[in-house]
């Protein structure tokens, strides 16, 4: 295998492990079957050619889209142009969801960013607030 | 309730996560194009296809086992190769996984 070009200099693959995990999963149904260590790499080859075969088609249908940047409607596009249709409807499922969680990271980030303060100054803040919380409590008494 | 019977459709559980690494993905799909232009979230579409495509081939593979008269318990290579040229959408493997051949068939091609 080490015969192999693929057209870059680094090992373009995916981490072993993770794809046995993927592979264990589907085939709970039947628990003895196993896949062969060299059949599971050979899974693996095709997986990086999947990659690159959809890659490639989105980037065609992104350039005769006009725009520059490959995004998830032309890789949904390239999906169904190979063949893979079926894969769409749970791929926008997970991807919408995906969005959302990014989103909501980057408001996080934001929010900090426009405080305008440092993180120490943000720390004193916050424990000056629980030191007013606990007197109040106190005085409560 | 309608149910789909497609064997070829995988099961995805939704949540907004993927287990195959997001890097090693990408470093892939920018070894093969010329430009590094891809939006994240394509990236995670792709990622996310990948996973799909796994248990795709693995479940048709597992099932050409299967159909066999003595199924064996141990997937192999050659499992693969069938599993490629029988179904469609998978042509593009044919390089990739091709069928083998016992060398007396070879030797006669030659």
């Amino acid at each position: 295998m080490s015969d192999r070009e693929f057209g870059g200099n680094d090992d373009l693959s995916l981490p072993k492990a993770t794809v046995q995990k993927i592979i264990t999963e589907i085939l709970h149904s039947d628990p003895g079957v196993t896949f062969a260590k060299d059949t599971r790499d050979l899974l693996i080859e095709c997986c990086v050619e999947f990659i690159t075969l959809i890659s490639s088609e989105a980037n065609e249908i992104a350039e005769k889209d006009a725009k520059k940047t490959i995004a998830c409607e032309h890789v949904k596009a390239a999906l169904e142009e190979l063949d893979f249709g079926d894969y769409v409807p749970a791929i926008l499922e997970v991807a919408a969801d995906y969005k959302k969680q990014q989103a909501n990271r980057e408001k996080k980030q934001t929010k900090i960013e426009q405080s305008g303060m440092t993180e120490e100054e943000l720390i004193r803040q916050q424990q000056e607030l629980f030191r007013s919380a606990t007197d109040k409590f106190n005085a409560a008494q | 309730m309608p149910y789909n019977n497609t064997p070829i459709a995988p099961s995805q559980e939704v949540s907004g996560q993927v287990s195959l690494p997001l890097a090693r993905v990408q470093k892939i799909i920018h070894a093969d194009l010329s430009s590094p232009h891809v939006s994240k979230n394509a990236s995670f579409a792709i990622a996310l296809a990948t996973e799909m495509f796994i248990q795709h081939l693995a479940t048709t593979t597992h099932n050409v086992v299967k159909a066999e008269r003595k199924p064996r318990r141990n997937i192999q290579y050659r499992d693969i190769a069938s599993a490629v040229a029988k179904t469609d959408n998978l042509e593009f493997l044919v390089d990739v996984a091709p069928r083998t051949m016992q060398f007396k068939e070879y030797k006669k091609k030659r």
